[in-house]
């Protein structure tokens, strides 16, 4: 899939899919005036179909995954998927409820995932500047091996 | 006037009340039967003009329990009504027929014990989803689920 | 002309979290509104019973984000209730302190988004910004922007010291001009007087009908506020005013949350000159069998925890109801009745949070039209904005 086209001004659509509200509000943060990310192209979107990146909040529960599911597919693609915060990431302090039986990344394919309860909005921006910076990289297929 | 405020209260639920304990001064718990719920809610709701705060569901192994909180404001009192339910026949009074602010709160108890309220409008599922398991009540002490 | 049905949500960019709206509109009217909520809900009563006493107290910090000490703070007073335990001095004044803190930031949060539903965005910009001043109080004296994990059963976690005391007070010294221009910006601004006085008007009744709380019922003249009503924390020991107005309309609403601003740092500053010296924590060590009720003043209203203890380290049932869960279903009354654009609006009014609320749908397209969304929704309740403003320039 091609997603360098997805590297310059990046649209992000907002989900909250049962979190506690903190994440949602960091992520809004970014947006006015101390961080500002709309200088650099980056807006929130009403719509899923104008979306480049879905942003996804909370531990995943029953009624909501299917809601996720249908969000997902509604979106055009290429789709990148961020998990923000740690009940995104892992489920956090809520796993083993009985209404959260499957973590995020078992529905969708995450591309990023910011820890943090809730991250800072510096952890966001520096998240998101990863995945571009990542996107832009030419891919690099023996890195793993290299390493050890 | 708080412990005026009590006397009065206790007066006038003299005739209901099965068992009754204040562990503080602010705080009391009052036990009833379970048919009488209906005019002891409308007696401190209506007369006594008593703020529903919101209802407690619990399984305590052999019967279900309710609690009914109530919160007299400007007196600064808190009582909580207790009703039990056998487990055999869980079904109560709704005191919906009395104010609106209890029609959430019966459906939510509703869909997590299985305790059917008798005059609520639609027992719809509130938080769980429509697709939910029937008879697998998340809040059933688990030997009850088994 | 037949009904037509809007959904708002649950996915949507008129609040942050998941909830949904059905509108039921002929013409202009809104004739019925359904609610649907459970895209939130994560058991955390549940959770609850198969945890500590302390875990308990970080697990109903995330309930919500915004009411991240209100929470808490109940939980732990109706350990504190049950177990009779005794609290120093000074930490009920730092309980004080944190929680009105929450109040600024929530309020002001309120305020922003409230702004941004009317498309005034200069409003949400700024308000946001002069949020970043409390939310870095919060990071100086707790170490965390939200959720600050302050309370602890039998005190709080983390003391206030001579240098956090004066920072708090030049913060806040910046902090005041901010209100001071949000004052004038909301309530002497035409636009906003011509947009939101007499609309979504909940009368004494409906808020007795409801049991609604917090700012949403002292708007309507009910002047219930626990923090007088019951004092925890270090509230009868400072002097401060209820503030309460009386139509019950959404502009009293925000005026009533603008004024209690005010009164939140008029309560700080007076907790932080005479917080007391000595212990922040009486280190309880066990929990006593019985009932214990806390219920604190959250930013949204009264936050109530009643908790069952069998003697153990851990309770066998915790029951949770956040204020927005008696709030909402006003909207009901609220909306029925106003006009489609005025909708968005109204149903933000009563600062829902449904975060707390679940501790929320779908549109059945079956046969229902669907008509729009919430997008456009929110494009009529702009355009409404500043059809006004252009006809009060003339």
């Amino acid at each position: 899939m091609n997603t360098k086209i997805l590297t310059k001004s990046l649209w992000l659509f907002h989900c909250s899919v049962g979190s506690c509200n903190n994440c949602d509000i960091e992520l809004l943060d970014c947006l006015t005036p101390r961080y500002d990310v709309e200088r650099f192209g980056m807006l929130l979107v009403g719509s899923i179909r104008h979306a480049d990146v879905i942003a996804v909040t909370g531990a995943m529960n029953i009624k909501s995954a299917e809601r996720m599911k249908k969000i997902y597919e509604q979106a055009p693609k290429p789709c990148l998927v961020v998990a923000c915060g740690t009940c995104a990431c892992s489920q956090g302090i809520f796993k083993g409820s009985y209404s959260m039986p499957t973590p995020l990344d078992e529905i969708l394919p995450v591309n990023l995932y910011i820890p943090g309860c809730p991250p800072r909005p510096e952890a966001i921006i520096a998240g998101i500047v990863n995945l571009i910076n990542r996107l832009n990289r030419p891919p690099k297929k023996k890195r793993l091996e290299a390493k050890i | 006037m708080n412990e005026d405020f009590k006397k009065i209260i206790l007066s006038k639920l003299n005739e209901f009340i099965k068992t009754y304990d204040s562990p503080s001064l602010n705080r009391g718990y009052i036990e009833i039967d379970l048919k009488d719920l209906i005019n002891v809610v409308d007696l401190l709701y209506n007369s006594l003009s008593a703020r529903f705060i919101t209802a407690t569901g619990f399984d305590n192994s052999k019967e279900f329990e309710i609690f009914y909180h109530f919160s007299f404001d400007s007196s600064n009192y808190v009582l909580t009504l207790k009703v039990v339910i056998p487990y055999e026949n869980p079904v109560i009074q709704s005191l919906s027929t009395l104010f609106d602010a209890a029609l959430w709160i019966e459906r939510e108890i509703h869909e997590f014990f299985g305790i059917n309220f008798i005059g609520h409008p639609d027992l719809a599922h509130l938080l769980l989803p429509e697709e939910w398991e029937e008879g697998n009540y998340p809040y059933r002490r688990e030997e009850r689920n088994a | 002309m037949p009904e037509k049905i809007i959904p708002i949500g649950p996915f949507h960019p008129l609040q942050e979290e998941p909830e949904f709206f059905k509108l039921v509109v002929d013409g202009e009217r809104v004739k019925d509104i359904e609610i649907d909520i459970g895209y939130n809900h994560r058991g955390i009563e549940k959770l609850a019973e198969g945890k500590t006493y302390d875990q308990i107290a970080f697990l109903v910090e995330r309930i919500c984000g915004i009411c991240s000490t209100s929470h808490p703070l109940a939980f732990v007073q109706a350990v504190e209730d049950a177990g009779k335990i005794e609290v120093p001095p000074r930490a009920l004044y730092i309980r004080s302190i944190i929680a009105e803190l929450e109040r600024i930031h929530s309020h002001l949060l309120w305020l922003g988004l409230a702004g941004h539903f009317l498309g005034y965005n200069t409003l949400f910009m700024w308000s946001w910004k002069y949020r970043e001043i409390v939310l870095d109080i919060f990071e100086e004296i707790t170490g965390n922007r939200n959720n600050y994990a302050m309370m602890k059963v039998g005190g709080v976690r983390r003391d206030i010291t001579d240098e956090g005391r004066d920072f708090i007070l030049d913060s806040l010294k910046k902090l005041l001009p901010a209100l001071d221009m949000f004052k004038g910006a909301a309530l002497d601004d035409p636009v906003l007087h011509a947009r939101l006085k007499g609309v979504g008007i909940l009368t004494k009744e409906d808020i007795m009908n409801y049991n609604a709380l917090g700012p949403t019922a002292r708007a309507s003249g009910v002047s219930i506020d626990v923090r007088k009503d019951e004092p925890y924390a270090a509230y009868d020991k400072v002097s401060w005013n209820i503030i309460t107005t009386k139509n019950g309309d959404v502009f009293d609403k925000a005026v009533v949350r603008i004024l209690e601003m005010y009164e939140s740092v008029n309560i700080i500053t007076q907790c932080l000159e005479s917080l007391p010296e000595g212990e922040i924590d009486s280190k309880p060590t066990e929990v006593k069998p019985g009932y214990g009720i806390g219920h604190v003043e959250a930013p949204r209203g009264e936050c109530f925890h009643f908790i069952i203890s069998d003697g153990t380290n851990s309770p066998i049932r915790h029951k949770i109801r956040a204020p927005s869960y008696m709030n909402v279903p006003t909207n009901k009354k609220a909306v029925i009745g106003e006009t489609v654009a005025d909708a968005t609006i109204i149903l933000a009014a009563v600062d829902p949070c449904y975060c707390c609320t679940e501790r929320m749908v779908v549109i059945d397209a079956k046969n229902n039209k669907q008509i729009g969304d919430a997008n456009y929704l929110l494009t009529l309740s702009r355009e409404k904005t500043k059809k006004l403003e252009k006809e009060l320039k003339r």
